[in-house]
């Protein structure tokens, strides 16, 4: 007879596991020293008081001779406080702290216990405000917290704002918990009156406690400087004829925001305007007039946080811009598939100096590749020179005759044009369905190859009030022999909102199922004679949990996640 | 207090152990590999206020499964959720096989399905149980309760099974 205790430990019994080694200590070693060397408002600290700036209390040298700036407008916050924000924001959003107020007492510190933990901390801490509350991790009106990691990151006496969080050791055996214990994050800054204060770059800065909960601790805001506002970055910044060149070629209010040499000696210059994206690629020893050229519209979506660029011909890089004093910027080079069918794009941080950092791609990878930037979940938007021979095309004009015809030009008007809106919202839609005031008449799929990378096609037929018909492309790139990754979703003109459908070939797979988180089949749909498979529900794509494609027996074939519709990274697709 | 050496020591010794449960989590290797190295790195950085050896392990039990509750709207991927057993389900070929067991436990919630691996794989107490999971007692009985139902339903246990397994 068979225990569970017995299931469960044969199930793992045959597991053979090597302890990682040097890399797990490295790994670790890397975190603890980035906890301890980590610059925090309080070792720039400056202490506000009557309008004067004090020294740093904490060692380090202060700016003690500047005057704290104001900070209001939001267009005018320093990158380096944004940077500062952001981290805080961080470890509100992702690492489930709170951000509190506090008073730090006088008194010194003193040895506490937590469980199987131990060391030296402040009792009486008090809470003074709540900026932002996540469950379980708000302390009381007074409370113990755990000193720093190292004493020069433990904050002064006095009022600061910071983020905490519940420390639950586990206890010894046979032993007690004992009074629950906070820990707090390097990221935090006095307080003075209303405002943090907050000092980085050299410089301090003041911004108000109400400024910073509403805006700057709020999930789904950015806190990197926007695109519109980067400066110029690269070695050829110092030629002022080309800047200024570049910034005269795409009209008025165009800013450089890269103009630098590559490896090869090629130059690079990127350009933003009012309404465009300007990439030019040249010699710099020619003008800027004989320089490549390819202009983009700006996304309507927004302007992402990252611009990726592929420089194309014999480069086989794509240089990627984020904001300046970005250090990392993610990049999932092709999707693939795990086991179990599961599909998922692995992030890999390639290291950026000051917001810029390059990647090398091929052909291959670059119909997959997608980069994100330090919001982690801005629409990435990929801006493409022609990469590795494939030149940019222009996108066909004129009736589209067939749905394939219809899908080769929006692949190659996907292709080349510049700024291509990526959205990764599953809104599947039923024909009938009215989508923006147009009712959805018909779904066409095509697959087909281009220059040898497979492709699936969905158009969409869209009839609006005033009978014209008109067309939502949704386009997905398929793993080969395989499976949609799942659908980047593109209308046939750029512009969103965008609608997508679950939408798997398959060889082998007659009927799929779109099930609901709850385990209830929300929609089932056969495959086509072409091997297409188009499930449609009316229900919110948030209820679909995921895909499940079944043989003609009824036996699954393959259960795909459905992505979060609330995720905008359109490869990461971990259920 | 425990010295920085102690932890290579204690990570070369309980490694394979610890992986194992953490599988048992996350239902798959991959994962729980993810899941029980981040696990040693966050006990790495507090190691130096880890008073007793002996009790790491536990420390690093907890870690994980407070890491996989935490994350189960996240990552730690592969997970299908579902709040109830599937209408249909999906009972392996062979229930006593290693994959059978690992897609069973996928199907549970994580709660019930990390109370089901802390109570028969772990050995802990229902009140050890509810101290990791961070729940009350009588949460813990029921998370076992409809996780050993699911199971069942799903027809990798039979009644015999449940009866023989370890009670609280």
């Amino acid at each position: 007879m068979t225990k569970l205790e017995d299931l469960l430990e044969d199930a793992v019994a045959g597991e053979e596991f090597t302890p990682p080694g040097p890399g797990l200590y490295a790994a670790a070693a890397r975190r603890r020293r980035r906890a301890r060397l980590r610059p925090i408002g309080a070792a720039a600290a400056t202490l506000l008081a009557g309008g004067a700036v004090f020294a740093a209390v904490s060692g380090r040298p202060g700016p003690s001779d500047q005057a704290a700036t104001l900070l209001t407008d939001t267009s005018t916050v320093p990158a380096c406080v944004r940077a500062e924000l952001a981290q805080m924001r961080t470890n509100v959003t992702t690492n489930d702290q709170s951000a509190v107020v506090v008073d730090i007492p006088a008194t010194p510190k003193q040895l506490m216990t937590q469980g199987v933990t131990s060391g030296y901390g402040w009792v009486g801490v008090s809470t003074v405000r709540v900026l932002r509350d996540n469950a379980g991790n708000t302390p009381p009106a007074s409370f113990p917290m755990w000193e720093g990691t190292t004493p020069d990151a433990n904050p002064a006496p006095g009022r600061h704002l910071m983020t905490v969080w519940l420390d639950t050791s586990p206890k010894t055996p046979g032993g007690t918990y004992g009074e629950p214990i906070w820990g707090f994050n390097d990221t935090h800054f006095p307080v003075v009156g209303g405002d943090a204060v907050i000092g980085c770059g050299g410089g301090t800065y003041r911004m108000s406690l109400d400024q910073i909960a509403s805006r700057w601790l709020t999930p789904g805001t950015s806190t990197a400087l926007p695109l519109t506002q980067w400066p110029a970055r690269g070695d050829l910044t110092g030629d002022a004829a080309l800047m200024a060149a570049a910034a005269r070629l795409d009209g008025t209010g165009t800013r450089v925001v890269y103009a630098g040499t590559q490896p090869g000696g090629i130059g690079l210059v990127v350009a933003v305007g009012a309404h465009a994206i300007a990439v030019h690629r040249g010699s710099p020893d020619r003008p800027l007039a004989d320089w490549d050229h390819v202009s983009g519209a700006a996304p309507k979506a927004g302007w992402p946080d990252v611009l990726a660029v592929a420089l194309g011909e014999r480069d086989p890089r794509l240089v990627l811009l984020a904001a300046p004093g970005t250090t990392s910027i993610a990049v999932s080079p092709e999707p693939v598939i795990a086991g179990a069918l599961v599909v998922r794009g692995p992030w890999r941080a390639i290291p950026a100096t000051d917001g810029v950092a390059a990647v090398e791609v091929t052909a291959r990878t670059a119909y997959g590749i997608a980069v994100r930037g330090p919001s982690g979940r801005q629409q990435p938007v990929v801006e493409v020179l022609p990469v590795a021979g494939k030149e940019p095309r222009v996108p066909e004009t004129g009736a589209v005759d067939t749905p394939e015809a219809l899908a080769r030009r929006t692949v190659a008007q996907t292709w080349a044009t510049p700024a291509t809106v990526i959205d990764s919202r599953h809104l599947a839609a039923p024909s009938g369905a009215t989508i923006d005031g147009r009712t959805l008449t018909g779904i066409d799929v095509t697959r087909l190859t281009v220059d040898g990378h497979p492709f699936l096609n969905v158009a969409a037929d869209l009839t609006g009030p005033d009978s014209q018909a008109s067309d939502m492309v949704v386009q997905a790139s398929l793993l080969e022999g395989a499976y949609a990754v799942r659908a980047v979703l593109v209308t046939a003109d750029g512009l969103g909102p965008v609608i997508a459908f679950p939408v798997v070939p398959v060889s082998g797979a007659a009927s799929g199922q779109l099930v609901a988180a709850d385990g209830r089949v929300l929609a089932v749909a056969s495959a086509r004679s072409d091997g297409t498979l188009v499930v449609t529900t009316k229900v919110s794509a948030s209820e679909v949990s995921q895909l499940r494609l079944l043989d003609a027996a009824g036996a699954v074939v393959a259960d795909m996640p459905v992505a979060d519709p609330r995720d905008q990274d359109p490869l990461d697709v971990h259920g | 207090m425990a010295q920085a050496e102690d932890f290579e020591g204690f990570v070369e010794a309980r490694y394979a152990a610890l992986a194992r449960t953490a599988v048992l989590l996350t239902g798959d290797r991959g994962t729980g590999e993810d899941l029980v190295q981040e696990a040693l790195i966050r006990t790495y950085t507090s190691w130096g206020r880890v008073r007793d050896v002996g009790a790491a392990e536990a420390y690093v039990r907890t870690t994980m499964v407070r890491l996989l509750l935490r994350d189960r709207r996240r990552r730690w991927s592969g997970e299908i959720p579902h709040a109830d057993l599937p209408d249909r389900p999906s009972p392996p070929a062979d229930p006593a096989t290693a994959h059978s067991v690992r897609a069973a436990l996928r199907l549970l919630p994580t709660d019930q399905r990390a109370a089901l691996v802390l109570r028969f794989y772990a050995d802990q107490s229902e009140a050890q149980i509810a101290e990791t999971l961070q729940c009350a007692p009588g949460t813990v009985k029921s998370r076992i309760s409809r996780g050993l139902l699911a199971l069942r339903a799903g027809g990798l246990l039979t009644d015999e099974t449940i009866a023989t397994g370890a009670s609280s």
